[in-house]
């Protein structure tokens, strides 16, 4: 028997009006994952999760929930749904006790004294009024409310934007402590390239709407390589020619005073030897510089 | 059970109108005495400012809830907070404007409470029909702020149908009236007409706002289109239902004729 993913799109397609947001986007994230969606300002990850929590409907495809459409049963869904968003929207007159008891008068399951403990933790005041906390601290009221309700899916969007180093490693702290006491699954898009790499085991990149990619990080960071090598002058990259590029396919070419940085995927020694870059330094390439690779890369011949 | 727990929490947040109905009730006391009234002619004037206040008060409060509450979470973004909640659309909704409308009641109530109380009109069945009649018009005045809040923060061209609509449905009643008000000859009960004439657009506007919010949710754009496509039906269809009698007077006059 094959358990149903929690979360599922499929060629999901979203617009604002005439304008593309996401284009066929599909994506599978399986019960206990922790799912990283990264992309630039812009790429479409905070309308992928609209979508994802039922707030905005796709124009073509689907998004599911626990193998349900969500836009059609986004209540029921929602009961199993913890979520935390890009911008603090908690009512700015209620208090992070007050929003507790609200939410639990309204969730199947609510751990009151959990919430209390995690603000007593994150150091929040929980009598003060929403608007009078820091960007941080709204964002560590909405992330004890997201777990108070014990989700099977936390949905994170966003969450470090704007948080100092000690909130953001607060955060990730609150989020470790939850995946080893209940194995939640966490869907989360970031900017925080360098934080969720110890986090996340699996990532997709959004692109102009497109997802770029969509693989285990193990499995991606394996694939992917820097090769770096020594050129005199512009001339020396041109001269490599269009075979030995062909042999290289990288994904993206920097140049610098000391030389040339290729992000090279599917990497193996025999199509270096053949790109007649034999002598050139290969290493590892972190998930930051895959990532800029594929956004912001350029390959030129 | 949802809509309940909305609306409580809905009039716990805006602690601000009591003390607001309080100060319009003590206005209300004092101000005939401020204009050098005393005796019958002050307990009077007290009377007649208690149901001024409480009809402005409501109103004002009722229209202002409704263009603020729902509306302006969601050009905020701050709606997503009650749509992550395992509550359906309609709870959030109706929870929210329920609490409003609750509020603006109540804070009616505290305004003429003392002029019910010590006032000179004891007609207790004549001020809990002041109040009653109120309340009823502050359900029309809410959803008409809602759904012109949406229609404004919408800012899309679909606004011009939604004003369009409102206009000529006003115009259309107006010009309806008269025609009755002529021709009846004690055939048509001009009063139940007036409450039709409230009370139809009054669902269409419900109808609108609940499909506003249930088809668009976070998407203001898509969810005004519903709101003016619906609105735009819903009071169309009140315009015939409201023709009915004029219709039948005129084919009863031509079969007579």
């Amino acid at each position: 028997m094959t358990s149903i993913p929690v979360v599922q799109c499929a060629g999901l397609t979203m617009a604002y009006g005439r304008r593309p947001a996401l284009a066929g986007v599909s994506l599978e994230v399986p019960a206990g994952a922790v799912y990283a969606l990264l992309g630039r300002n812009g790429s479409g990850k905070s309308t992928l999760v609209r979508a994802l929590l039922g707030l905005a409907r796709p124009r073509a495809g689907e998004a599911r929930l626990f193998g349900e459409d969500v836009w059609r049963h986004r209540a029921r869904a929602m009961a199993r749904v913890g979520v935390v968003p890009e911008t603090p929207d908690l009512p700015p007159a209620m208090s992070a006790a007050q929003a507790s008891a609200f939410c639990g008068r309204l969730a199947p399951a609510w751990d009151g004294a959990g919430v209390a403990a995690r603000l007593a933790r994150l150091q929040v005041d929980p009598a003060m009024p929403v608007a009078r906390l820091s960007r941080g601290q709204q964002t560590q009221v909405a992330l004890a409310l997201a777990l108070g309700g014990r989700p099977e899916l936390l949905v994170l969007d966003d969450p470090t934007l704007g948080l100092d180093p000690v909130a953001r490693q607060d955060l990730y702290r609150e989020l470790l402590d939850e995946l080893a006491e209940r194995g939640s699954t966490v869907f989360i898009t970031t900017h925080d390239l360098a934080g969720i790499e110890g986090l996340a085991d699996r990532v997709g990149i959004l692109h102009q709407g497109r997802l770029l990619l969509d693989e285990p990080l193990e499995a991606l960071k394996a694939r992917f390589r820097q090769v770096r090598w020594a050129t005199s002058g512009p001339e020396d990259l041109a001269a490599l020619g269009p075979e030995a590029l062909a042999a290289l396919a990288p994904v993206a070419i920097t140049r610098d005073a000391f030389g040339v940085q290729a992000l090279v995927p599917g990497f193996t020694a025999e199509g270096l030897a053949a790109a007649g870059l034999a002598e050139a330094s290969v290493t590892g390439a972190s998930l930051e510089e895959i990532f800029m690779g594929l956004v912001n890369g350029e390959v030129q011949a | 059970m949802s809509i309940r727990v909305i609306a409580a929490r809905e009039m716990a947040e805006r602690k601000l109108v009591w003390v607001a109905a309080g100060y319009m009730a003590l206005a209300g006391l004092a101000l005939p005495y401020l204009r050098g009234l005393s005796g019958a002619p002050a307990a009077d004037a007290r009377g007649v400012l208690g149901v001024a206040l409480n009809l402005a008060f409501v109103g004002t409060l009722a229209a202002l809830l409704g263009a603020a509450m729902i509306p302006g979470d969601l050009a905020s973004g701050r709606i997503g907070f009650y749509l992550v909640r395992p509550v359906s659309v309609a709870a959030v909704l109706w929870g929210r404007l329920l609490g409003g409308w609750l509020l603006a009641v109540a804070g009616g109530l505290v305004v003429v409470l003392p002029q019910v109380v010590l006032g000179p009109w004891r007609d207790y069945r004549g001020w809990a029909l002041v109040v009653g009649c109120t309340a009823l018009l502050a359900i029309p005045v809410m959803l008409l702020a809602h759904v012109l809040a949406v229609s404004w923060r919408s800012r899309t061209l679909w606004i011009l149908l939604d004003l369009t609509g409102l206009g000529l449905y006003g115009w259309f009643v107006v010009q309806l009236l008269i025609r009755l008000a002529m021709a009846r000859a004690g055939r048509v009960n001009l009063d139940a007409f007036l409450l039709a004439a409230l009370v139809l657009p009054t669902l269409a506007l419900a109808v609108a706002a609940q499909l506003q919010l249930d088809q668009g949710r976070t998407d203001l754009r898509r969810g005004h289109r519903w709101l003016a496509l619906s609105l735009a039906g819903g009071l169309l269809v009140s315009a015939l239902l409201l023709s009915a009698p004029y219709l039948t007077i005129l084919a009863s006059s031509r079969t007579t004729g």
